[in-house]
């Protein structure tokens, strides 16, 4: 109830900054770092209705499953950590919010007591706590800032011509955002937290980098290497987001690797408008600011709504292997249906909310490209390709989802469950909001600055796009009513297989099948292992009475970093640990020696 | 821009689409010593079968029914992006190319969905090649969107054709024609001729349709060959600026496309699927070359 009405609040908070309504509060408590500051203008209030209308859904779904009281306690927080980033005006807050928003799926991860998901909850506390550091000492870093007592960060852009801090912030936002080669937590984390979590952290939580980056990078740009390495690592990661997506077998990691893709695509923009600023393009720098953020408003909805509908599939067959799952459409409709148009969203596919938001995306992109001389240019292209072989292994990764799991025979096993009618109530409000922004895309970037006047010079014009969708909806409906009108109804029927009787589940495509040509053609790029287990065979390997077939693509950096750095630093943590247990000599010792350290670096540090 | 010639203008090439049907057969029967049928065939085909009582496989999930009508709906609302009668579009403004990346990637999900749900070997089948060519298409697609609005300063099918004398032109042009063949479901890519699982994409996809959904599948396949080859031609060839005979050379030029590429075709053989998309891929290839050659063409680089 709680976290319903602060969802409730949040969207109406971010409902009035988009409509203009700025607003800024000073505490009266000097503060650690000068006073506590909380400041909302559009920006704030596009990301603050990302989470609010996420966080709605997810509490809605989160009232109806069970759920250990634990993890029930700690969505509040999440949510409250989730709303304070996009407001927070000084150093301080923006890390109590950053750590508020990164601890408590941390804490509720850990909680659940799986040993695969204290593995994961490790990486992902790991990763987090590793951002959050990087983006205190950059806040800390940051030069003369107005305001300011001890120098920190204290509201709006961080001035330029500080590279240290800007870097620091930016590595915060990748490693936050999930950008490759960040990345490998992301999908180890956010499937195996509960469904409306997992909506959570992969709808609302990752758009919060990007966030960060246009508040407080953009307005300044950085240098064009660095600008054009956030914008191939974006790049990168949604071509190969997306590939994964393609390899993966489970319902709700398929889900998060194309975050990935996502996030991704957002950090690719970012890149360019961090060169186009650096560049002095100011109007374009700005359009690059409202296509993010109209980006990671409607992903989020498309995401929250898919991982709730995965929440509901988990809970009802308590399966999200999507070799095991299948033909769902007859045991919940509305499901059903919710996750077709969840994927047409997804896939940024006319008329959902995906569409315009894509289209402002790849539009701002090439209205960069006449602006660069040919050597950017020519990377910025390399951009696009990938950004392009991302959108469509995307649009495959999401047909393998919705309908490898709803569509289909039925695999086993049936769900334990009946799915109650409202299982789909919370992923379709998510979805309504969606079609809204689609069909009337006025109704969003009339509220972005330069999503009315500047965009009209730039290649995107939203309101015929809103106009395509309802045309398109028009003859859509007409078609339908000609063809139904005419008592046409198709007659019933067994499918046809070759005069055999009807095909069963082993005959029909998997979801797994569905993508098999990219699996083919992408395995020199993702090389993913291959583990065959047959059982119950007579005659050697010829006719098997079982077998268990799987392909572990693993993300590069776990062999080639995570791996050696763990094996290279848990000899020294253990020799650490030791020294933690012995004797108070010792330890107290060691103090001794670190405060003397420090006192004779003293002179040393500027 | 006045939506009302534009629309009629989509019609009028939408009710002739089937004459490339048409055009294919023709020139394929002279190329096997036949008559090959009249210019009428292909419409009494799409009544005949329209008058048909249709099936629908009992494994198939909700909206089957409404899949051909939706899916012929899109690619009919993706004319209108094209400068048919006008100097600008109906819809799509300045970023006409890509919302039709993006409305032809809603015609290949619902096409996939509706072959998937069937449940059958086929079905799936058809789904999945269908996904991975389009797929691969779109890379190619969306860089050819990009050197046009490098050339042009919009990702919107100009009014006026590119300028034959850049080099860059005919990269893009070699690259969409390769992208039409894909999207055409013609060989080297996919043969519309056969029935062998070996071979078959589009045709899988559309097996378990029959009578008036199968009409309307049918059409929306003409429609959309049609319409990629009207994008070709709207960039390629010089074309009077609006009225009756803008159109129609857009619609006889379309016939013309379709019986060039059956002559062509008739002269190769389809190509194992892992060829084709090596195609695909140099097609978005020749189009990023496109996008640096276009940097070079411009005045001071």
């Amino acid at each position: 109830m709680g976290s319903l009405l602060l969802s409730a609040a949040a969207c109406a908070g971010g409902a009035a900054l988009l409509g203009g309504r700025g607003f800024s509060w000073e505490s009266s408590w000097p503060g650690p770092l000068g006073p506590l500051r909380l400041e909302g203008d559009w920006l704030s209030g596009v990301f603050l209705l990302t989470a609010g209308l996420v966080g709605l859904a997810a509490s809605l779904a989160g009232a109806r499953s069970p759920q250990a009281p634990r993890v029930a306690a700690l969505t509040p927080t999440f949510l409250l950590g989730l709303f304070a980033v996009p407001l927070a005006a000084d150093a301080f807050t923006l890390v109590a919010a950053w750590e508020l928003m990164s601890l408590s799926p941390g804490l509720m991860i850990l909680l659940d007591e799986k040993a695969a998901s204290r593995r994961a909850a490790l990486l992902y506390l790991v990763y987090s706590q590793i951002s959050a550091v990087a983006l205190l000492l950059g806040l800390l870093l940051a030069p003369d800032t107005p305001g300011a007592p001890l120098g920190a960060w204290a509201g709006g852009a961080l001035p330029g011509g500080h590279a240290a801090a800007s870097l620091l912030v930016l590595l915060a936002a990748l490693i936050k955002g999930g950008v490759m080669p960040f990345h490998s937590w992301l999908p180890e984390a956010h499937p195996v937290a509960p469904g409306h979590v997992s909506a959570l952290m992969s709808g609302a939580m990752v758009a919060m980098p990007a966030y960060l980056v246009i508040r407080l990078l953009e307005p300044n740009g950085m240098d064009s290497p660095v600008a054009l390495t956030v914008a191939l690592l974006g790049g990168l990661s949604a071509a190969l987001g997306a590939l994964h997506a393609l390899h993966t077998r489970d319902l709700k990691r398929v889900l998060a690797m194309t975050t990935v893709a996502h996030v991704g695509a957002m950090f690719s923009l970012l890149g360019i408008g961090l060169l186009l600023a650096d560049h002095q393009e100011a109007a374009l720098a700005g359009a690059v600011a409202s296509a993010v953020s109209a980006y990671a408003l409607t992903h989020g909805l498309a995401k929250g709504a898919l991982f709730l509908v995965a929440g509901e599939v988990h809970h009802a067959t308590g399966e999200t292997s999507l070799d095991r799952l299948g033909g769902l459409w007859r045991f919940s409709r509305p499901l059903a249906a919710v996750a077709a148009v969840g994927g047409v969203a997804l896939a940024a596919l006319p008329p959902l909310g995906g569409f315009p938001a894509e289209l402002s995306l790849l539009a701002t992109f090439l209205a960069a490209l006449p602006l660069l001389g040919p050597m950017q240019g020519a990377a910025v292209l390399g951009v696009t390709f990938l950004l392009a072989v991302g959108a469509g292994a995307g649009l495959a990764a999401v047909a393998k989802v919705v309908l490898g799991t709803f569509h289909g025979p039925v695999r086993a096993p049936p769900p334990a469950h009946p799915i109650p009618r409202g299982a789909a109530t919370a992923p379709a409000l998510l979805l309504a909001v969606s079609a809204a922004v689609g069909v009337l895309p006025g109704l969003l970037w009339r509220h972005l600055p330069g999503g009315a006047e500047s965009l009209s010079s730039l290649p995107t014009p939203l309101g015929e796009v809103g106009s395509l969708g309802i045309l398109a909806g028009g003859a859509v409906v007409a078609l339908v009513a000609a063809a139904v009108t005419r008592g046409k109804a198709p007659r019933s029927a067994e499918p046809w297989n070759c005069g055999s009787p009807p095909p069963g589940p082993r005959q029909a495509y998997t979801a797994q099948g569905l993508v098999m040509p990219f699996r083919i053609l992408f395995a020199e790029i993702l090389r993913p292992g291959s583990d065959l287990k047959l059982q119950d065979a007579p005659v050697a390997q010829f006719a098997p009475g079982k077998g268990h077939y799987a392909d572990p693509t693993p993300q590069y950096i776990e062999p080639w970093v995570h791996q050696p750095l763990v094996r290279f630093l848990a000899p020294k943590i253990e020799t650490l640990r030791r020294l933690h247990r012995g004797p108070v000599q010792a330890y107290l010792l060691v103090a001794l020696l670190v405060l003397v350290l420090i006192l004779l670096a003293l002179p040393v540090i500027p | 821009m006045n939506p009302a010639p534009q629309a009629a203008a989509a019609l009028l090439l939408i009710a002739a689409a089937p004459l490339t049907v048409w055009a294919e057969r023709r020139v394929k029967a002279w190329n096997q010593l036949r008559r090959g049928p009249g210019p009428l065939q292909p419409y009494r085909d799409l009544r005949r079968l329209w008058a048909k009582r249709a099936l629908a496989p009992n494994t198939a999930g909700p909206g089957y029914a409404s899949a051909p009508a939706v899916a012929l709906g899109t690619v009919c609302a993706a004319f209108l992006l094209l400068p048919l009668s006008g100097t600008s579009s109906a819809l799509g403004g300045g970023a006409g190319l890509l919302v039709l990346a993006l409305v032809l990637a809603l015609h290949r999900f619902l096409q996939a969905g509706q072959a998937f749900t069937t449940g059958t070997p086929f079905g799936g089948l058809g789904a999945s090649r269908e996904l991975f060519l389009g797929g691969l298409g779109e890379p190619a697609f969306l860089l050819a969107a990009a050197a046009i609005a490098l050339k042009t300063g919009e990702a919107a099918v100009p009014a006026s054709p590119l300028a034959a004398s850049d080099p860059s032109t005919w990269l893009v042009l070699v690259s969409l024609t390769l992208l039409w063949v894909a999207e055409s479901a013609r060989i080297p890519f996919d043969n519309p001729a056969t029935h062998l699982e070996l071979t078959m994409v589009h045709e899988a996809m559309v097996l378990e349709s029959s009578g008036w959904m199968l009409a309307l599948y049918e059409l929306g396949a003409a429609a959309k060959q049609t319409l990629l080859a009207a994008l070709l031609l709207l960039l390629a060839v010089p074309l009077p600026e609006s009225g009756a005979t803008r159109i129609l050379l857009v619609a006889a030029g379309s016939v013309v496309l379709s019986a060039l590429l059956a002559a062509a075709e008739s002269g190769i053989a389809k190509v194992r699927l892992f060829r084709a998309s090596h195609i695909l891929i140099m097609a978005a290839l020749v189009a990023f070359l496109a996008g640096i050659v276009t940097y070079l063409e411009r005045p001071g680089a």
